[in-house]
């Protein structure tokens, strides 16, 4: 007797050619579902130039395969979608090794080889799956029982029934738990049936089957058993392949789909209007209107809720949920088709209340774009002049004093008046640094005194700066993510044109907003300069020795890092690393780094109206909750200009003044070097004499 | 330097611009002619001090139409040949001034806040550039020179005149925009967007017992209250009145803030307010940084001292 | 100031569209909407730098714009300036802004209509008008009373901020109404009705004057500027 078994063991001849049959049916359903999503996807707009086609699927299967961002800030779920996904492959793959040696290799080469140590060991290895498709879902079942605040489907927008969300999700991990302990059960009726000895290398099945067996289940008994969980198994599990492009399992298409073709400066380098853009071109107002790549990601969605989970607007009672953007787009797309009106599904209100702080599309497992698409969504609203009244006003002001304070451009540079030194002007002389100081640090009253403490520390450091005067105009970051592209586009213009008239070897800012467009949006306008962020400044300044402190500020801080400067751009440990050279002692707030909470004055926000709602409390203001909770600490700091301006209001509107101080990291930097803080510097020039 | 002055009523009310038309008009040193142009002008007793002479204009409508002061305006020009003629810088004021000062080629400017003789001609002062500057004006020489006049810019005249009263004949005129009748702005549902006077209260007046002396100092004042955020926030106000980026955005003549800090959100909803004034007791107050006038004291005795003034 | 003390240096001033201009443009495009049918055609008077705010009206809807090639001062001759250009348009409604934010004059309309000799409503903050015969407007006065008056057209109103919001020029409209052709005409303004003696800065300091002394010199100081400013 050779190990192997029968694969249509006991079925009659009619009844192979039915199940042949159905496969057939099944598998086009598969195909006809999965071309419907294709012609769907290529409606959209061709925006996405995919180059390196082949180092993107590299990417993608590295990221899939190492459930690199499925298991961010939740390794449970990782680890149960990791046992599914592998579980499921494998099965997947035994199953193709089947019919390949079934219907191919052994009726037309002749060639057996599902039979001895390759048939043992490949029961092994999928009995061995088996169990770890069981155990993931297991997981996944008993997190969903739980009822995490994330996979709660209520909207924040509106009341609307989603059971058929809930539904689909336990129809579909019901169906996947089904498949698997119907497989296993199926094995065990076969072995209790057929008895041979070689089966202990289906370990699950072997130990099942002889318990039947031991319960006294007869052979006859187990063959009808089996006949009966044969088609049961066989036919849900066809019915499952041919539903995969129509429910919740479409991400195992769309997902790896999407994790290719994304893009992967998302959010971070936002796409320029078409040359002559007419109306129509501007934003996203139809579903006709979104890309190809949008369209897909629509489909990775599993509503898994990180992003609803991450989302400040959700969580300070905004009418907005990542997740339930994406869900109407994708409801639109699928059952409204290209000619509906998005309008009609996402509110204005909603498509307002977003901060661009990218926290959803940097968590999003799946690649989704959510930021870009709300940009997107906002063009249409701007073109439109669908926004509010005080947003209005500023780009107004923005288009007419170069600034959105509204202020003469002359009161720009008003702050370097009480330095007790001159500052460059990089225009009319060369500098090392050109200094793009941005609106807030240079007319906020508040954020002068950070600038200053930045300037009198490079002065202390004999660092080479200057800056641009009344040429300088707003660089433009939070107009572009406000949804005025081509005022953004203006403002880049006419800055690139001034800086590129200056002679310096690299640009700074201390604002992240104007330090990211700067560095990642002026190359498509032909500014393409090294920029950094004057915390990466400071921390050469004190690596190279050029600014020694002189004390130890011995404080107790915690720092917020700035959606900009963080999940823009990748600068986690620069502003750290200051704070450790000046000897203060870092705690960090339960949300860092690239789960920085955002203050809320991102993506133009800072220049719309509050929300006006019961209870509403400030993202800031949770932020300086979430900071007092650490305890005993001196200082909340931040190198962002609105961020000083947002964390000083809120230290003060949250009811905890008094508890900590806001500090800028320049603040600190200058009072580690003996300098005061807002004295003018006749001192620092004494300072830097002494030995 | 002869002065007419037209007088300005409503509802067969003289206003009060009228008299410090008449105070702006001595300042000149007269004599002072004082057009009543109504049709009952006897029953308005513009009798003050400083009017030297009274010339009733009848005509057939009640109220102002400004076809029809324009047309006894040119009559009285013609009849009077004054050097000045003063309006007021009023609704009403605008509504036809310039059209006589265009059709009659007079001297002409708006908004005087300051008037004086320099020889044979007068000088104005008014603001230009929103304020940033003031300038003195002059006008061309030989011909009489029509001035509104800034409210409140002059006392007004007070005490019984000894004016002689006399009648000026007008042909009926027919009027192209004509009067149909007044409608009070709905009163209740306060609009502190449109209001030129807020006096407006934050969180630093600590209880909500003392919102009602605020609420009193204000209707003494002739303001509207406003308020930030907070004290909506404890429901002490309703939030139409709140100003701030969750409330409305306020460009009053007058924001008068009492206990204010001026959060960011606040201050974006009214820095543009043409004069602010802040009292707080917290120098570093960001308020400050945009208030024209600051005064770093305690709140309730200003408030209290404000209320025994007026 | 500039060297012969009688102007603001212009490079200290910035160019806008003002806030009453804006409103009538605004009253003027929904007119025209709401009437399905209609010509917008924005006038001004100034240099060629007075054409970005005719541009941001022509991004805001406006059909056509003429400039007229004069630098008058006052409102006086400022209407002298416009009136052929207006009258050659042959409107059926001309709106003006109640006065602009740097001068504050409230006179360049009210004047415009006696030149072009139709009928003028000031300061209107409501127009009803089904496109032919009397329009019906309100006229706020003082105090919160409102005037509700008749005129013919056609007809001049001046109109007053808070009549409407004005909607939002986007910087691709106003790059596409930079490609549009402005109609530039010649006028002569005639002989000013003033001339500038002299400016200068206003009594009072920048930024906060801090109000010293007790808290009745305060409150007396308070009130006299709060006298001062309620014009």
């Amino acid at each position: 007797m050779t190990e192997t078994r029968q694969t249509f063991a006991g079925l009659a001849h009619w009844e192979i050619v039915f199940w042949y049959g159905l496969i057939v049916v099944s598998t086009a359903v598969f195909f006809w579902g999965v071309a419907r999503l294709v012609l769907r996807y290529r409606r959209g707009r061709s925006t996405v130039e995919l180059r390196g086609i082949g180092r993107r699927a590299l990417r993608a299967a590295g990221i899939v395969l190492t459930h690199r961002w499925i298991k961010r800030r939740d390794p449970l779920a990782g680890i149960g979608h990791a046992l599914i996904f592998y579980g499921f492959m494998v099965l997947f793959a035994g199953t193709t090794i089947l019919a390949f040696q079934d219907d191919f290799a052994k009726p037309v080469l002749g060639f057996d080889f599902w039979r001895g140590s390759f048939y043992l060991g490949y029961s092994l290895v999928l009995d061995v799956f088996g169990i770890a498709l069981a155990v993931g879902l297991a997981i996944m079942i008993v997190k969903r029982l739980r009822h995490p605040p994330r996979l709660d489907y209520r909207r924040p927008d509106r009341e609307e029934d989603r059971r058929s969300y809930v539904i689909g999700d336990w129809v579909f991990v019901g169906c996947l738990f089904f498949l698997a302990l119907s497989g296993f059960l199926l094995e065990a009726f076969r072995i209790a049936w057929t008895n041979p000895s070689f089966e202990t290398w289906s370990p699950v099945g072997w130990a099942v089957g002889h318990g039947f067996k031991g319960l006294g289940m007869t052979a006859q008994e187990a063959s009808t058993a089996h006949f009966a969980t044969w088609w049961t198994h066989g036919v849900v599990a066809l019915a499952f392949v041919a539903s995969i492009p129509f429910t919740k399992a479409v991400h195992m298409l769309a997902g790896p789909a999407n994790v290719t073709v994304r893009d992967e400066r998302a959010g971070k380098a936002l796409p320029p209007l078409p040359e002559g853009a007419t109306a129509e071109q501007v934003g996203y107002g139809r579903i006709a209107d979104l890309s190809w790549e949008h369209l897909v990601s629509l489909d990775a969605c599993t509503k898994c809720g990180k992003c609803h989970a991450a989302c400040p607007a959700n969580a300070s009672g905004y009418p907005l949920s990542p997740r339930d953007v994406i869900l109407d787009l994708r409801e639109l797309s699928a059952h409204a088709g290209p000619a509906a009106e998005i309008g009609g599904r996402i509110r204005p209100e909603t498509v307002w209340s977003c901060t661009q702080c990218m926290a959803c599309v940097e968590i999003c497992p799946v690649g989704i774009e959510h930021v870009p698409i709300i940009n997107q969504l906002r063009r249409r609203l701007v073109d439109q002049g669908e926004l509010d009244p005080l947003l209005q006003s500023t780009l107004e002001a923005v288009y007419e004093t170069g600034n959105s304070f509204g202020e003469p451009k002359r009161k720009r540079p008003r702050w370097t008046r009480e330095l007790g030194f001159d500052v460059k002007d990089v225009r009319r002389e060369p500098a090392e640094l050109l200094w793009f100081v941005g609106d807030y640090a240079s007319f906020d009253a508040r954020n002068q005194r950070a600038t200053q403490a930045l300037a009198r520390i490079l002065h202390a450091a004999g660092a080479d700066f200057g800056i641009l005067f009344d040429a300088e105009k707003t660089a433009g970051c939070d107009v572009r993510r406000a949804g005025e592209e081509g005022l953004w586009a203006a403002l880049a213009e006419e800055n690139v044109r001034t800086i590129s008239g200056c002679e310096f070897e690299r640009i700074f800012s201390s604002d992240p907003h104007t330090f990211h467009t700067l560095r990642n949006e002026y190359p498509q306008h032909g500014g393409d300069w090294p920029v950094v962020h004057h915390s990466q400044l400071l921390l050469e300044l004190l690596e190279e020795g050029a600014l020694t402190p002189r004390r130890q500020l011995g404080r107790r801080v915690t720092y917020h890092d700035p959606c900009t400067l963080g999940r823009y751009n990748g600068v986690y440990d620069a502003p750290r690393r200051v704070l450790e050279a000046i000897g203060c002692e870092l705690v960090e707030m339960p949300r860092n780094r690239d789960n920085s909470f955002c203050c809320g004055a991102g993506g133009g926000r800072i220049w719309m109206q509050e929300l006006k709602k019961e209870g509403f409390r400030r993202p800031s203001e949770q932020r300086i909750d979430e900071a007092v909770g650490l305890g005993g600490l001196d200082y909340f700091v931040v190198c962002c200009p609105k961020d000083v301006t947002m964390y000083e209001d809120a230290i003060k509107t949250s009811g905890h003044q008094g508890e900590l101080e806001l500090r800028e990291l320049s603040e600190l930097v200058l009072e580690s070097l003996g300098l005061p803080v807002q004295e003018p510097v006749a001192a620092a020039a004494a300072d830097k004499e002494e030995p | 330097m002869s002065v007419l002055v037209v007088a300005e009523h409503l509802r067969g009310q003289v206003r009060e611009v009228t008299y410090e038309l008449v105070s702006a008009a001595r300042s000149l040193g007269g004599p002072t002619v004082l057009a009543v142009i109504a049709s009952d002008p006897g029953a308005l007793d513009v009798n003050r001090s400083g009017v030297d002479e009274i010339v009733h204009v009848r005509v057939t409508q009640d109220e102002f139409e400004s076809d029809v002061y324009q047309r006894a305006l040119e009559a009285l020009v013609e009849e009077r040949q004054p050097q000045v003629v003063l309006l007021g810088f009023t609704v009403n004021g605008m509504g036809y001034a310039a059209a006589v000062a265009a059709k009659l080629g007079l001297g002409f400017a708006s908004d005087v806040f300051a008037v004086s003789r320099d020889g044979d001609g007068i000088v104005a002062t008014r603001a230009f550039y929103g304020s940033k500057v003031h300038g003195e004006v002059e006008f061309p020489a030989g011909r009489p020179v029509l001035l509104l006049l800034r409210p409140t810019a002059w006392p007004p005249a007070e005490g019984p005149g000894a004016a002689t009263v006399s009648e000026l004949a007008l042909a009926p005129v027919a009027s192209r925009a004509r009067h149909k009748e007044f409608r009070e702005v709905e009163k209740g549902d306060v609009d502190i967007t449109t209001a030129d006077f807020l006096l407006s209260i934050g969180r630093g007046i600590g209880e909500q017992e003392n919102v009602a002396m605020f609420e009193e100092l204000a209707g003494k004042l002739g303001a509207t209250l406003s308020v930030s955020r907070p004290l909506v926030d404890a429901g002490w106000m309703s939030n139409a009145r709140q100003v701030g980026q969750s409330g409305k955005t306020v460009k009053p003549k007058v924001y008068l803030a009492f206990g204010i800090s001026g959060a960011v959100q606040h201050l974006a909803g009214m820095k543009t307010s043409e004069t602010i004034i802040a009292v707080n007791t917290d120098p570093e107050a960001a308020i400050f940084d945009v208030a024209h006038y600051g005064a770093v004291a305690d709140l309730f005795d200003v408030a209290e001292e404000l209320a025994k003034l007026v | 100031m500039t060297t012969d003390g009688r102007d603001v240096d212009p490079d200290y001033l910035d160019r806008a569209l003002n806030e009453w201009d804006a409103c009538a443009t605004e009253e003027a495009i929904r007119i025209r909407e709401r009437l399905g049918d209609g010509e917008v055609v924005v006038v001004t008077v100034g240099d060629a730098q007075a054409e970005g705010a005719l541009r941001r009206c022509l991004a805001m809807g406006a059909d056509r714009a003429v400039r007229v090639d004069a630098e008058p001062l006052d409102p006086v001759s400022t209407a002298r300036a416009l009136a052929a250009a207006v009258a050659g348009e042959s409107p059926d409604l001309v709106l003006a802004g109640v006065q602009s934010a740097d001068s504050v004059q409230g006179s360049t309309g009210v004047a415009l209509a006696e030149l072009l000799g139709i009928a003028r409503v000031a300061v209107v903050t409501r127009l009803e008008w089904s496109g032919a015969g009397p329009a019906t407007v309100h006229r706020e006065l003082e105090g919160g009373l409102v005037d509700v008056v008749e005129v013919d057209t056609p007809a001049l109103l001046t109109i007053q901020t808070g009549i409407n919001a004005p909607r939002y020029a986007n910087l691709r409209a106003i790059k596409q109404a930079e490609q549009r052709e402005i109609a530039v005409l010649t006028a002569d303004p005639g002989e000013p009705a003033y001339r500038v003696r002299r400016m200068f800065p206003p009594p009072r300091g920048a930024g906060a004057d801090l109000l010293d002394g007790s808290p009745a010199e305060v409150a007396q100081r308070i009130l006299e500027i709060v006298r001062e400013r309620l014009a």
